[in-house]
């Protein structure tokens, strides 16, 4: 795949983070570690952005009221886990249809002409 | 594990952030990401100082870091600190004076005939009631402002809340006039409670009781006063003193239930500190 299209396929990720990292938090409470973990494997890898860019993403969502976050001491390590507020349910599930209505009509415009 | 590049990463991705309200909390979250990369690959067999160099690769460089922090507002995140247990004790010293005015002004109301409620007899009780309720609100005022840091922010609204409880607690020195500082503490807990709902942190039910507990009384208040047909926002006192303070009673005594509730969740805390080196202390 030529660098243009590497290029593109991050600033889609980009794009789409926010509606990523919440349905990653969607089965559950999880640390930043954790929830990237979770966003490569779940992808197939597909989604490798430099981690330490998702943290802030994870702030953001925390100040607009879709995540909550608590702290705690790990292994003498301390810890913010985030986690889905109803709010961010409630954005998750609306994000999700824009997506799967996005994707119809994408595919609409890519098929082959009969 | 000697973690040498990830001490200097860290340091360095600390001077990169620069004046942050929540540096210390930024350093310790990537401390935590870092380390547990490394040992998710040594537990790989990855040589310790590669499994380092990974985990930093991985992550990006400290300036690039910096700059995707530098994208959004810098604000305190949610966490227990020395001061949240604090709080707590001052969540249970607001319901205990709270209890104390409803007891001190029922003993006012009742001992003397109707009417005559600046008689000798009871006077004591109703200084002793409007002290405590000086009390009761600076100590909630304290409780909410501790809740707030617990929460790291309570948003627009919770602080708008806190406003008006500061005020509400100056509307307090006049006792008499109960209808000001309770309207004021209503809506101050009230908005206090929504902020904290919103952040999910706290305890439902005592969040609910907190916010909602005034706002229930002031409910029952209205409709004792619909029923005798007087609607007098003035005084406690006078001919209808029973229904205000029944109204009163019912509004306080769930408030209480929420800062009881609220005060224990802030006193079970454990607090969590960060040193400010990039070495993490245990709580």
């Amino acid at each position: 795949m030529g660098i243009v299209s590497l290029g593109m396929r991050g600033q889609i990720l980009k794009g789409h983070l926010d509606l990523l990292l919440l349905a990653t938090l969607a089965d559950g409470a999880k640390h930043g570690y954790a929830a990237i973990d979770a966003l490569r494997q779940r992808s197939g890898d597909a989604f490798d952005l430099p981690e330490g860019t998702v943290y802030p993403v994870l702030h953001r969502l925390e100040a607009g009221g879709y995540l909550s976050s608590d702290w705690s001491v790990v292994q003498g390590r301390t810890r913010r886990t985030y986690r889905l507020t109803g709010s961010g349910r409630a954005a998750l599930h609306e994000q999700r249809r824009a997506w799967d209505e996005f994707a119809t009509a994408v595919a609409g415009v890519l098929a082959e002409p009969a | 594990m000697a973690a040498i590049l990830i001490d200097e990463y860290l340091t360095t991705l600390r001077a990169e952030v620069g004046r942050r309200l929540e540096v210390d909390e930024i350093i310790a979250e990537v401390e935590d990401h870092l380390y547990s990369t490394a040992e998710r690959c040594a537990a790989d067999g990855v040589e310790p100082i590669r499994a380092q160099q990974i985990a930093l690769e991985r992550f990006g460089e400290p300036r690039l870091v910096a700059r995707a922090f530098s994208t959004i507002r810098s604000s305190k995140g949610a966490m227990p600190t020395t001061s949240t247990r604090d709080a707590g004790k001052f969540a249970l010293g607001s319901a205990i004076f709270w209890l104390v005015t409803l007891g001190a002004w029922w003993a006012a109301g009742l001992s003397e005939p109707v009417g005559e409620v600046w008689g000798q007899s009871h006077k004591a009780a109703y200084i002793i009631g409007a002290i405590s309720l000086i009390g009761a609100t600076v100590l909630m005022f304290a409780a909410m402002m501790g809740l707030t840091l617990r929460h790291g922010s309570l948003g627009r609204l919770g602080s708008v809340g806190l406003g008006l409880a500061a005020v509400g607690v100056v509307g307090s020195l006049m006792a008499w006039v109960f209808t000001l500082w309770a309207s004021l503490l209503l809506l101050a807990t009230l908005l206090v409670a929504i902020g904290m709902r919103r952040r999910e942190i706290a305890p439902r039910l005592a969040t609910i009781a907190f916010g909602g507990g005034l706002l229930v009384g002031a409910l029952a208040w209205t409709a004792l006063r619909l029923r005798t047909g007087v609607v007098d926002l003035g005084g406690l006192w006078g001919t209808d003193w029973f229904e205000n303070m029944l109204g009163l009673t019912i509004g306080v005594v769930i408030l209480v239930i929420g800062l009881v509730g609220l005060g224990r969740w802030l006193r079970s805390e454990e607090p969590v500190v960060i040193d400010r080196s990039d070495r993490v202390v245990s709580a």
